[in-house]
């Protein structure tokens, strides 16, 4: 269902300042949905605003086709795991987790044997009389997710729920967490600023970019097809190169980028000769061969050689641009080196297109 | 490394001037000795007269409700001060703070000849009343203090947490912010008691003829009773029940640290 949780043209301000400027976003029931941006592009606010503690300047939001503009925070059917947890430190585990169904009035005997079903969810039976300040950061955060979902939500909120855990804790529930989701099958609505956590855990990603939306899509076509310059170099790394159209060949056209040649693309939108391109080529995308009999013009020079064990990156400076191209095993090129850059045609990728007819 | 005695000769001057009069108060209340100036034998004496001691206890009366609802209303009123305070950024909020907080630095003579003046202009008669108006108003900036003091540490973003798990605002004040503030409430509560009790001077401008504070009593039997050690009695007897509420407010205001 593609219209279970609709983001319609919200925008909010503080001040003169645009937290979001137009967002629109259509969630699907059941999915991992991430919102993924760096620091300050409106993440948080945008949750806060589906959660209902703010509201938005205009537009709206729908829940299963209902606008929810006039609830307050207690009467949405959505649960959120804060980004600092928020337990409460004046209560046990156990009380913690019961503190929704309590307001909510379900009778005694469900309680228990709901808040019961849930520390056993999270792996949380032997601690569920402790006090918050007696558990560690990973157990507070599962905690929290278990405090959120024994109200069954129609929609968990989570805020970067692992941002403030260590590297390998954070691998750890991550894995947790996806399988947590496959178990209660909830919309998680996931916001992070870390593309890898976004990457593995969701089915689709919007990129959050300074208020907007800069694209929504699976994690695969983001890294694959990004759309925008800021997709293509937020999502992993990249070279972005601008080009211009020179000439069309058989199935598409001929790019010329200064430093590479002549390259051919198929360009998904229509193109011209004379518009000015910008590429993005992921560095795996990129090969490198003995450049001593080229083009002079097509011939750089490895200017920084690191070697990670399953792969090397090579740093290759030609023609006043600097490439970051990475190859399979050892190097097999050493700094100083004359190459030629070679691209696999099928990846290169149109991020932005300046057309030269007005 | 050589073995200094100057601090524990300084720990003991400073031990010296701050409780001997406390102690020569104590044992001058077991005293035989009218004047206490000397030691003639231990006696129970003091304490007997005190206990029959009429205008003493309708002294004691008097200061306990005076303590009582005036801690209560302060209470009240200075965590929902102190509430507004933290919750509310607006520019006059320094003002506010300023204001509230006003009391703790005025000299008490000046408040008191202030009230005074008030309750004598709108025509209010002295007596038990404007004594409690006048303890409200100073316990109030004190209450504040305290529970800003804890407030310091509440972390606005379980507000937003209990509302998101189904709770009213009235049911977060309950269930959430009351509970873990509330040692802080009640250490300025005890405080604002304890001040009340002993208060001498505002009390001694806003107080009528018929209605007298156990402090006013003391003072003015100092002065004319004969009976002069049954106030040492009273206050050796005032000094436990200040000891203990002092540390109960002590305890609880201290961070909760389990480990
Ligand atoms: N209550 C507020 N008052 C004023 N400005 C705010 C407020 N909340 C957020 N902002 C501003 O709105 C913008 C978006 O903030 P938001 O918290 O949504 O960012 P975010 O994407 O969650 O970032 P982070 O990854 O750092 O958490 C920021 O520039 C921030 O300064
Ligand atoms: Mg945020």
């Amino acid at each position: 269902m593609e219209d279970f949780l609709v983001i319609d043209a919200i925008r909010k301000r503080f001040g003169n300042h645009p937290a979001l400027d137009g967002v629109s976003l259509q969630i699907r029931e059941g999915e991992v949905f991430s919102l993924l941006g760096p620091s300050g592009c409106g993440k948080t606010t945008l949750l806060r605003l589906i959660a209902g503690f703010d509201s938005p300047d205009s537009g709206q939001i729908l829940l299963q086709g209902r606008n929810v503009a006039g609830l307050p925070p207690e009467k949405r059917p959505v649960n959120t795991v804060f980004q600092n947890y928020a337990l409460f430190p004046h209560l046990s585990i156990r009380e913690n987790i019961a503190f929704g169904p309590k307001m909510a009035g379900w009778a005694r005997s469900q309680i228990s044997s709901e808040v019961a079903r849930m520390l056993a969810l999270v792996k949380m039976e032997d601690q569920a009389d402790k006090l918050p300040s007696q558990i560690s950061g990973g157990q507070k955060q599962r905690v929290a997710i278990a405090r959120a979902l024994v109200n069954k939500p129609r929609v968990l909120l989570l805020d970067e729920p692992l941002a403030a855990l260590d590297l390998k804790l954070r691998q750890h529930l991550l894995v947790e967490l996806a399988a947590l989701h496959r178990e209660v099958g909830t919309t998680f609505v996931y916001v992070t600023h870390d593309q890898a956590e976004a990457m593995s855990l969701s089915h689709r990603i919007a990129v959050m970019n300074a208020g907007r939306v800069e694209q929504v899509d699976v994690p695969e076509s983001l890294y694959r097809a990004p759309r925008t310059p800021f997709v293509a170099s937020f999502i992993g790394d990249t070279n972005l190169l601008a080009g211009s159209i020179t000439g069309t060949s058989s199935n598409g056209c001929k790019v010329t980028v200064p430093g590479l040649g002549v390259l051919e693309i198929r360009p998904e939108t229509p193109i011209t000769v004379g518009d000015q391109v910008t590429l993005s080529l992921r560095p795996e995308d990129l090969s490198l061969t003995d450049g001593k009999d080229s083009d002079p013009s097509l011939v750089g020079v490895v200017d920084e050689v690191i070697y990670f064990g399953a792969f090397t990156r090579y740093w290759v400076t030609s023609s006043n641009q600097r490439l970051l191209v990475q190859t399979h095993g050892k190097a097999a090129w050493a700094r100083g080196d004359a190459v030629r850059v070679a691209v696999d045609p099928g990846t290169l990728h149109i991020v932005e297109m300046k057309s030269s007819v007005q | 490394m050589k073995r200094s005695w100057g601090p524990l000769i300084v720990t003991l001057l400073v031990l010296v001037f701050f409780y001997a009069p406390l102690v020569v108060l104590v044992v001058n209340s077991f005293n035989e000795s009218r004047f206490g100036g000397t030691w003639e034998g231990f006696t129970w004496k003091w304490y007997e007269k005190l206990w029959s001691a009429d205008e003493v206890w309708a002294a004691l009366v008097v200061t306990l409700k005076v303590a009582v609802s005036a801690t209560l209303a302060a209470t009240v009123l200075g965590t929902l001060a102190a509430w507004v305070l933290r919750s509310y950024a607006t520019r006059l909020q320094g003002a506010h703070h300023g204001l509230v907080m006003l009391p703790l630095v005025v000299p008490d003579l000046l408040m008191g000849m202030a009230l005074l003046a008030l309750f004598v202009s709108v025509g209010m008669e002295t007596g038990i009343v404007t004594i409690w108006i006048a303890h409200v108003t100073f316990c109030i900036s004190y209450v504040t203090m305290v529970v800003l003091g804890r407030l310091r540490d509440f972390d606005t973003s379980l507000i937003d947490a209990a509302r998101d798990l189904g709770a009213s605002p009235w049911r977060v004040a309950r269930k959430v912010v009351l509970p873990i503030l509330m040692p802080g409430i009640i250490a300025g509560a005890l405080l604002a008691f304890t001040l009340s009790i002993d208060d001498f001077v505002i009390t001694f401008f806003v107080s009528g003829p018929g209605t007298t504070t156990l402090p006013l009593r003391i003072a003015s039997m100092m002065k004319t009773s004969r009976n002069l050690p049954i106030i040492n009695a009273l206050s050796s007897l005032l000094l436990c029940i200040t000891f203990i509420a002092v540390t109960l407010s002590y305890r609880l205001n201290r961070p909760a640290s389990n480990s």
